[in-house]
């Protein structure tokens, strides 16, 4: 009886061991957090004090910094004429795991975007913002 | 004690097939993709752009700056765009025997090469699929182990749906006035079952 218990026992720790080495891959998988970002974000205070009517291109690119983007209306009499400053400043946040078999991977990228309209003079006609960057999300796919 | 006894054998065969499906299922591999990029377009903030009414003021009031601006002779196109896309792929890894036919052969001869006659008798080359066999066999079985995946030869299923949501905002050329709209939404997401399904049947109709 005693063999026959000892036996058992024996077969319990094997089976155990063989579990465990089994399932440790699965639950230490990799999971991964990421953040990047190009450049960094727009500055909400200095973009309010782009006035329409009264900034300059100068003004502006003296707020902002130089535009990521410099959008020319291709007027036939001014075709270097600079109709928009667009700043882009892209966040992305991503979240992924890794089993052995199994693997997941989700990124958010919003934008933190400012364009500056300007009128034939240089001064500012319109300004569209939207600070979105910080919306981007830690997720999962499902 | 006899109810446990009774049902070790079962737990052992359980735990040897987990054993054997973590072994050989290295090769094969799931994957689900969800990548979005922009704010998505609220449909409140499209209404409020009035088509010969609103200037460029107004559009930027209610739909933020433009992902996109472009000029035409006599108009000034703002867009504006949200991405989601949603993607499965099922991987397995193959030995490239299974995915070129005739490459395990190539492979065959050159692993046996030294052991081929200048001159092969009738009964090798009788025998030799047999070495052919046993070689590819054991090569599935190498590159589907933990041990070693060498192989690069992948064969995937794979499911893909990207989606735009898509606002255009046409004005004249200096900006003044709205002179038409478009939305075109992506719809509705897909979920994941319905993409995996939406893939097999895909690859079910192609055949």
């Amino acid at each position: 009886m005693s063999t026959r218990h000892d036996t058992a026992s024996h077969a319990g720790a094997w089976i155990r061991s063989l579990l465990i080495t089994v399932l440790a891959p699965l639950a230490l998988g990799g999971c991964v957090l990421s953040q990047t970002s190009a450049g960094s974000s727009v500055d909400g205070e200095r973009v309010e004090k782009i006035l329409p009517g009264t900034s300059t291109r100068a003004q502006v690119a003296a707020l902002l910094g130089p535009p990521d983007e410099i959008i020319h209306s291709n007027l036939e009499h001014d075709p270097l004429f600079e109709r928009a400053y667009v700043y882009h400043r892209p966040r992305t946040r991503t979240t992924a795991m890794f089993l052995v078999i199994f693997s997941t991977h989700r990124s958010d990228t919003k934008y933190d975007r400012v364009t500056v309209f300007f009128d034939q003079a240089g001064i500012v006609e319109h300004v569209g913002v939207r600070l979105a960057a910080d919306d981007a999300e830690y997720g999962m796919p499902w | 004690m006899v109810r446990a006894a009774a049902a070790q054998p079962r737990v052992r065969a359980l735990a040897c097939g987990l054993a054997a499906a973590v072994l050989f299922a290295n090769g094969c591999t799931y994957q689900l993709v969800r990548i979005e990029v922009g704010t998505p377009i609220e449909r409140a903030g499209y209404e409020a752009v009035i088509v010969g009414e609103s200037g460029r003021k107004e559009v930027l009031a209610a739909l933020g700056p433009p992902d996109g601006i472009r000029y035409t002779a006599e108009e000034e196109i703002l867009e504006y765009r949200s991405a989601r896309h949603i993607g499965t792929d099922l991987s397995f890894v193959l030995p490239a025997a299974m995915l070129q036919p005739g490459a395990w052969v190539a492979a065959i001869q050159g692993l046996f090469q030294y052991f081929l006659p200048l001159h092969e008798p009738e009964e090798f080359v009788s025998r030799v699929w047999v070495l052919s066999f046993a070689s590819f066999f054991f090569g599935q079985l190498v590159s589907l182990s933990p041990v070693e995946t060498g192989s690069d030869d992948l064969l995937v299923l794979l499911g893909r749906d990207l989606r735009f949501d898509r606002v255009r905002i046409i004005l004249d050329r200096d900006g003044k006035t709205v002179r038409a709209k478009a939305f075109e939404p992506a719809g509705g997401d897909l979920s994941i079952g319905e993409l995996w399904n939406r893939t097999l049947l895909q690859e079910g109709a192609a055949e």
